[in-house]
This record gives C-alpha cells, sequence and structure tokens, in this order.
C-alpha cells in the first residue's frame, strides 16, 4: 500500500501539505525571531504586566471553579439520558465553542449589564454592577470556557462502565459514595482533558471580555488585553506576552497529549 | 438464613418467571443456555434488578416485593455480588479494592487495609496487595473479586459464571479455590454457570434455565438418571465419574478403571454422554477400548427413546433407542455387555 500512490500525487500532496504547515509555523517563528531576548525579563518586571498576569490567573482559574461547580453538575444531568429538554440545553451550553466571542460578548453585557435583563435587578436590588469589573471578566472567561468542560465531562461518563457502580453498589456503597470514589475518579482522564481546555480558552479570551468587561488596568486587563493595548505603544512588550502565552498554549497541548492522558 | 426467590420479570425478550430456594450452606448451581434468564436472576437477587411481581426474601427479611412497594436498595442488602468479569476498580490498588466494601460501611482505614490483606492471603494473593488490578491475570483478578465480595461478610453468595473470564491453565485452581471458599462460607450460595462440570463440582444442587424458566431442580445425580428435556440432558445429563487418571487410565474411587485418551496425571472428574455406550447381548468384537458386562438397575423413558440404568463397579446411565430396548430385549436385572470408546470418554482435571 506505502507506495502506490503515483508520483504526481504524492508531489501535489506534499507541496499542499507543507504549504499549510508553513502558515502555521511561519507565525510562530516570527514571533520567535522579533522577541527581544535580552529585554524580556525587564520587559516583564512591570506592574502593569503583573496586575495582568495576577487578573488571568484569577480569572482563569474562576472560570476552572465554575466549570466544577456548575459544570460538572450540568454534565452529569446531561449524561444521565436522552431528552429533548438535554438536547435544547446541550446546544445552549456548547454554543459559545462556536459563537462569535464577539456576540458573546454583546450577549453577556445585554444580560448582565446595567440595563439588561437580570443586570438591571442587580443594579437595583443590591447595588451589584457586573461589567466592567473583575466578577465581569470571570464570568466571560466562564461563559467562554466551560463549554469545553462540559463537553468533554459528559462524553466520559457516557462511555464509562456503569457495571463498576453495581458492583461498589452491591458491596455497600451509597450513590454520593459511588459517584465520589468510583464515577470521579473513572472519568479522570476525561476531567483532565476538559479541565485543560476549559483553562486555556479561559486564560487566552479577548474579545468577549474587552466587550463585556472593557479593558481597564487593574480591574479587567487581562494578559490578552494588554498584549493587545501594547501593540500600539510597545510593541516589543506585545511581543514578548505573546512569547509567554504561546509558551503556555504549548504546555497545555503537551500534557493533552503526553502527560495525563498518555498513561493508560 | 434461606434465600427464596419467586420471581417474576421482563426484560427486552426474556419473560423469567422461577421459585427457588437456596439454604444456608448450600450451593445451588443456575445453568442454563446464553440469554436463559440467569444472570438477570443473580441480578434480581442483589437488587440491580427490580421484579414486576413475586417477592424475593432473605430468612423472611424481604429484599424485593412489589406489592408491598418493598425494593431494598443494593448497598443494604448486604450481599456478596461477583459479576461475570471481576471488575476491579482500576485506579483502586489490590488491597484498597478488596477492603472497598468494609470503607463503605464505615470500617476504620488501619483495620480495613489489615483484613484487606488477610483476605489477600485467605484467596492465595498474599503479596498483590499493592499492585493494580491491570497488572493481574484474569483468574488472580477473580481471586481478589472474590475477597473483596467476601471480606463483608455477606449474607448470601451469588456468583455470576466465576470461571468464565478464566483461562483453561488458571480454571483448575481457581475452582479448588472456590469450592474451598464456597464450603466455607455459612450461607446460601447461588452460582451461574454454562459448564456441567463446574456446576458438579461446586453445586449441591443444579437448577436447568431454559428461556426464563426452571425446567429442573435436583441433584446432579437426581438430573443425571431423569433429566426432563433434551436440553437438560445433554447440559447436565452426563455421567460424571471421579477419580484419578494415570497414563491414559482412569480410576475410580472403588478401584474400576476406564481406558481414556487423555495425556494427563493427577485427580480428574471423567464425563461420560449417555449416548456413547453401546449396549449388546454378546461381548462386542471391535476397536472399543472400554468393554464389560453389567447389570440393567432400571429403564426410565427418556425423550428421544430410554435411558438404561447400569450397575457395577462403574455405574452408568446409557441412552439408547426404544428399538434397542426390544432389539436387545433388555429389562431390569438383565445383564448386557457395555463397550465404551476411550475417545468419548472425556477427561478434566478437578
Amino acid at each position: 500500500m506505502k507506495n502506490d500512490a503515483p508520483r504526481s500525487q504524492r508531489l501535489t500532496v506534499g507541496t499542499l501539505a507543507a504549504l499549510g504547515v508553513a502558515l502555521f509555523s511561519l507565525p510562530l517563528l516570527a514571533i520567535l525571531a522579533r522577541v527581544p531576548w535580552a529585554g524580556v525579563w525587564q520587559q516583564l518586571g512591570s506592574a502593569e504586566v503583573h496586575d495582568a498576569l495576577r487578573l488571568s490567573l484569577i480569572s482563569s482559574l474562576s472560570a476552572l471553579l465554575c466549570a466544577a461547580a456548575f459544570g460538572l453538575p450540568i454534565a452529569v444531568w446531561l449524561a444521565s439520558g436522552r431528552s429533548p429538554l438535554r438536547t435544547a440545553a446541550r446546544i445552549v451550553v456548547t454554543l459559545p465553542i462556536v459563537l462569535p466571542p464577539v456576540v458573546a460578548g454583546v450577549a453577556l453585557l445585554l444580560a448582565f449589564g446595567k440595563n439588561g435583563l437580570i443586570g438591571s435587578v442587580l443594579d437595583r436590588w443590591f447595588g451589584l454592577q457586573v461589567p466592567f469589573t473583575t466578577f465581569g471578566v470571570i464570568l466571560a472567561a466562564a461563559y467562554m470556557g466551560m463549554p469545553f468542560f462540559v463537553l468533554s465531562t459528559e462524553a466520559g461518563l457516557r462511555s464509562f462502565d456503569r457495571r463498576y457502580l453495581e458492583v461498589a453498589a452491591t458491596l455497600g456503597a451509597g450513590p454520593w459514595r459511588r459517584f465520589l470514589t468510583i464515577t470521579l475518579p473513572g472519568i479522570g482522564p476525561a476531567l483532565r482533558t476538559g479541565a485543560l481546555l476549559c483553562w486555556a480558552r479561559a486564560l487566552g479570551e479577548f474579545c468577549a471580555t474587552q466587550t463585556f468587561a472593557g479593558n481597564l488596568a487593574g480591574t479587567t486587563r487581562t494578559m490578552p488585553l494588554l498584549c493587545n493595548l501594547a501593540l500600539e505603544f510597545d510593541p516589543n512588550l506585545a511581543i514578548s506576552l505573546s512569547l509567554i502565552l504561546t509558551s503556555v498554549s504549548i504546555g497545555v497541548l503537551f500534557l493533552l497529549r503526553h502527560g495525563w492522558q498518555g498513561q493508560r | 438464613m434461606t434465600l427464596s426467590l419467586h420471581c417474576e420479570l421482563t426484560l427486552g425478550t426474556l419473560h423469567l418467571q422461577m421459585e427457588l430456594e437456596v439454604a444456608p450452606g448450600e450451593t445451588v448451581a443456575l445453568v442454563g443456555q446464553n440469554g436463559a434468564g440467569k444472570s438477570t436472576c443473580l441480578r434480581t437477587i442483589a437488587g440491580l434488578v427490580a421484579i414486576d411481581h413475586g417477592r424475593i426474601a432473605l430468612h423472611g427479611d424481604v429484599l424485593d416485593e412489589p406489592t408491598t412497594k418493598t425494593m431494598v436498595p443494593p448497598p443494604t442488602r448486604r450481599l456478596g455480588y461477583m459479576p461475570q468479569e471481576p471488575l476491579l476498580f482500576p485506579h483502586l490498588s489490590v488491597r484498597d479494592n478488596v477492603g472497598y466494601g468494609l470503607r463503605a460501611r464505615g470500617g476504620d482505614r488501619t483495620r480495613v487495609q489489615a483484613l484487606a490483606d488477610e483476605w489477600l492471603a485467605r484467596v492465595g494473593l498474599p503479596d498483590f496487595a499493592a499492585r493494580r488490578p491491570r497488572e493481574l491475570s484474569g483468574g488472580e483478578a477473580q481471586r481478589v473479586a472474590l475477597a473483596r465480595a467476601l471480606i463483608t461478610e455477606p449474607r448470601a453468595l451469588l456468583l455470576d459464571e466465576p470461571l468464565a473470564a478464566v483461562d483453561a491453565s488458571a480454571r483448575l485452581l481457581l475452582r479448588q479455590q472456590l469450592q474451598q471458599h464456597l464450603r466455607a462460607f455459612p450461607g446460601p450460595r447461588l452460582l451461574v454457570t454454562h459448564d456441567a462440570v463446574d456446576a458438579f463440582v461446586l453445586a449441591d444442587r443444579i437448577a436447568v434455565l431454559e428461556q426464563g424458566r426452571l425446567v429442573q431442580v435436583g441433584t446432579a445425580a437426581e438430573i443425571g438418571s431423569h433429566p426432563k428435556t433434551r436440553y437438560v440432558a445433554d447440559l447436565v445429563g452426563l455421567n460424571f465419574l471421579r477419580g484419578r487418571v494415570h497414563d491414559s487410565v482412569f480410576t475410580t474411587a472403588n478401584g474400576a478403571t476406564l481406558v481414556v485418551a487423555s495425556t494427563m496425571h493427577g485427580p480428574a472428574i471423567a464425563t461420560v454422554h449417555p449416548r456413547a455406550i453401546s449396549l449388546f447381548r454378546e461381548r462386542p468384537h471391535g476397536s472399543p477400548r472400554n468393554v464389560w458386562r453389567a447389570e440393567v438397575v432400571g429403564i426410565e423413558p427418556a425423550l428421544a427413546g430410554r435411558r438404561v440404568q447400569l450397575g457395577g463397579p462403574v455405574p452408568l446411565v446409557a441412552e439408547v433407542t426404544a428399538a434397542a430396548i426390544a432389539e436387545l430385549a433388555l429389562a431390569t436385572g438383565e445383564v448386557v455387555w457395555l463397550s465404551l470408546k476411550a475417545t468419548e470418554v472425556s477427561v478434566a482435571p478437578a
């Protein structure tokens, strides 16, 4: 089989594939080529970078917490059967994956903004304002990141062998103990994949955040927002931040493929 | 602590309707073809499937009774259930697998671990505590699963094809161990199998399930002499002989010998199909290696012909056609020649 494709076909496929791979590798190489290596550390030492880093970590890890607190129950419910309601819920929950991020930002603003559906109530009754606050950044990050966690976890739950739960039940374990000691460890790889994808998406979130939470230093300006801003007043800073974010992404890919999944 | 089962349930194409009682200290083997309802029966007792009508009780303690809306959930039934595959929890060590049930019932961690180690030693795996389930062979995993079920001191034991997932070489050892542990277990034991030899070795009584109905319940000897259906006759209506085999000679407990075509040595169970035995008026000539004279002890009508019970040092049941009975003028008390080819005796280690 290996070599029965005609030479012309192999040549065509090879050339187009090489062009395609170049399309992906050139931008990365461009970053590396333009990194002001001598000044990277100095640039990353500024207060505004520290603020952005802190906000990014807070928002992305909070999104992860939201995924554990709300995404896991959603996945459990979605995986527990089939019904039109579940199908509808699955569409709503996974929509942010394919939704243009700016639309997500607009939608969040219409819901939680000062004059929004919920936002007006929150503002009037509790004096709470979501947009243009750190809480708004977290909300945007969770909105964009959680769908990955829900999808991955639901898939894990659906393929989990329920006979393990039956055995655990006959051994005396009640439903909560079964869930905590058998189901959760059993879907471990799916949970970790979902958590990584959710965290990475939340960390990189830019457009929905900018639309919904604005770009306020120290409050809503995360790393991607700072990077975008820096492109205008300090390109070298933008390049350094891009280097950091790219390294994190490569790390995530590595963990997805080798670190946690390859054990079984 | 008798386990009594009157159950009726429909599950897909299966309609299960059966009554069965298992006494404390008694092992009943539930045999039957795939899809006959054996596993489902076990699952109803374990509480994994609810029955539609009837009553499942353990010594008066009702576990499932639709009329009174009683359905005790599996965790509180306190039954030992072993599914077809060992299903050891893959993320736990062997020790934690064995201790899982006691921990679930609130056992102290250190004490449970000590008990788990003790049970691992009892099933012959004392050095396996720290291993992961994926490092075990099929037989080892099944022994761990047995320890995991027994450690909780269940009120009854339900074993679903405990020897099915095990390769032939490990089967013998596992069967012997299973026999020991079944004997030591004080409660009722119900064992699903489709292997007649396993049923014969491990069980006190055999219950034959066909398409959701029990067609016959009795000891191996009872079923062997009066199988009620063709299927029962073929599955468990066989002649089983205990003895030892050495150099292709099988010696029964009372010293009688059979020539067999087996190269194995040691304790064995010989199985002879009743239709493999030929009866003659005169001493037959030819190749059969086993030829002897035996008295006809009884003749029973069978599904296709007659089952002739033969006495002597090797009591056997032969199945012959009604025409052959007439031709040979067979009757109780007559003495006939019987022949049996060495290749028709199947020998399994015991």
